[in-house]
């Protein structure tokens, strides 16, 4: 047995995880799928004392599309997004990425919940939550809470959850007509967390355009000067040089240190995305 | 302690537990059934990938408890599958394992990977077993022994039962 010794407890309802963590007088953890959770405690970088295990609440695998969103229970696994068993508003881009993330055995019993509450900034859905500002709803003791992305991610592997609070649902706005996107993961074997993660999405009325990089600070971060330059070449791509200066001033005005492979890489990743778009 | 049922490989086993124990130390250590196999033990390597509720799983990082009321084969289950008969006989034809210690968990991988039509071309195979790894082969013969599948699987009729 690797982990070290801890109580499990499968909870009956949402509301018996929150109070069984909320009573709970040590470290307790809630489970889901398990696939972060599970390594960590093997390897001993994670001893909770507890662990609820939420992964068969039927609240948290709803997914119900709404008139102008869609709400994805937090329960909701990888595979199920890969393979559109569960409706999509991103026009395919959730699916994309879905499908890149570690490996199907993995992708089985990962949750898109899990993966947000986890925070790892090389991990493909805080990133492209972030591209779609997604809002997060969480229950405590305390009631619901609806969190704008931005807000959520306080910095690596943290985020703005209580210990009691569990995400419930993410609530993401459909696109708009006519919308296009480009994805672009680097990463030297397949199934690894990202060196870079980059997204572009031009929206015809302009309200949803920009670029989001991630897998390059604590958390996501907009490219302002990138942006621009998209929005100025409307019908063909914007040149590899001209992606390439934008990327590198919106890395330093970010504060962001680099070294040269590193900017490379993700002025590579940029580029590619956007290359995508005019296809 | 607590106690979990589970259906392996068909028959409902139940046992008291440890909290902390790994599914793949149960399916090993309490009932025996050695075909799974451990190696990193963190959900990188892919040898001891079952299958949980029917599609695979990392029995690794799965406990026990946990799998409790679930359905759960290992490699010892698919003995009378025939699609698993196809991919069996095609990996020891292709050299598709050198020293075995990956296969049960390859097996597993592929016979998912076939079923879902992942295999439509080397690249698509490659990456779908970028989540298992083997140190003998090069991946070569395994690669090979998947398409030699494949067109078999084809071959009959698409009318390979599970």
């Amino acid at each position: 047995m690797k982990p070290a010794p801890f109580s499990y407890y499968r909870a009956k309802s949402m509301d018996d995880a929150i109070e069984t963590v909320a009573k709970f007088d040590g470290y307790a953890k809630y489970l889901a799928g398990g696939q972060t959770l599970g390594p960590m405690m093997n390897l001993r970088l994670a001893q909770p004392e507890l662990v609820v295990d939420i992964s068969n609440l039927p609240d948290l695998h709803a997914a119900s599309l709404e008139a102008d969103h869609l709400v994805l229970g937090a329960g909701i696994r990888h595979s199920m997004i890969e393979d559109n068993l569960v409706p999509d508003v991103s026009g395919g881009l959730m699916s994309r990425a879905a499908a890149g993330i570690a490996y199907r055995a993995i992708r089985n019993r990962g949750t898109i919940g899990g993966s947000l509450a986890h925070a790892d900034p090389s991990a493909e859905w805080p990133t492209v939550l972030y591209a779609l500002d997604a809002k997060i709803v969480t229950k405590s003791g305390a009631g619901h809470r609806e969190i704008t992305i931005n807000d959520f991610f306080v910095g690596a592997l943290t985020t703005l959850l209580r210990d009691d609070e569990v995400i419930q649902n993410i609530k993401i706005a459909k696109f708009p007509k006519g919308l296009r996107w480009g994805f672009e993961k680097s990463s030297r074997k397949a199934g690894e967390f990202a060196h870079s993660l980059a997204i572009a999405i031009v929206d015809p009325a302009g309200h949803r355009s920009g670029v989001t990089l991630g897998a390059i600070s604590e958390t996501p971060v907009r490219l302002a000067a990138t942006s621009n330059l998209l929005a100025e070449n409307k019908h063909s791509a914007p040149s590899k040089t001209s992606v390439f200066s934008a990327v590198r001033e919106d890395i330093v005005s970010s504060g962001i240190e680099l070294d040269d492979y590193e900017m490379q890489i993700h002025s590579r990743a940029v580029n590619k995305a956007i290359e995508q778009l005019f296809r | 302690m607590s106690k979990t049922s589970i259906t392996l490989n068909g028959t409902v086993v139940t046992a008291e537990v440890e909290d902390r124990l790994s599914l793949a130390d149960f399916i090993r250590d309490q009932q025996g059934l050695t075909g799974t196999h451990l190696a990193c033990e963190h959900g990188v390597c892919g040898a001891c990938t079952i299958e949980l509720d029917g599609a695979p799983a990392r029995s690794c990082i799965t406990l026990a408890i946990a799998a409790d009321g679930k359905r759960v084969n290992t490699i010892e289950g698919f003995d009378d599958d025939a699609l698993m008969g196809i991919l069996r006989e095609a990996f020891s034809e292709a050299h598709g394992l050198q020293c075995g210690f990956c296969t049960p968990g390859m097996l597993i991988t592929i016979r998912d990977m076939i079923q879902r039509g992942v295999c439509v071309s080397e690249q698509k195979i490659r990456l779908a077993l970028a989540g298992n790894i083997c140190r003998c082969t090069g991946y070569a013969g395994i690669v090979k022994a998947v398409k030699l599948a494949v067109t078999r699987v084809a071959e009959r009729g698409n009318h390979v039962e599970a």
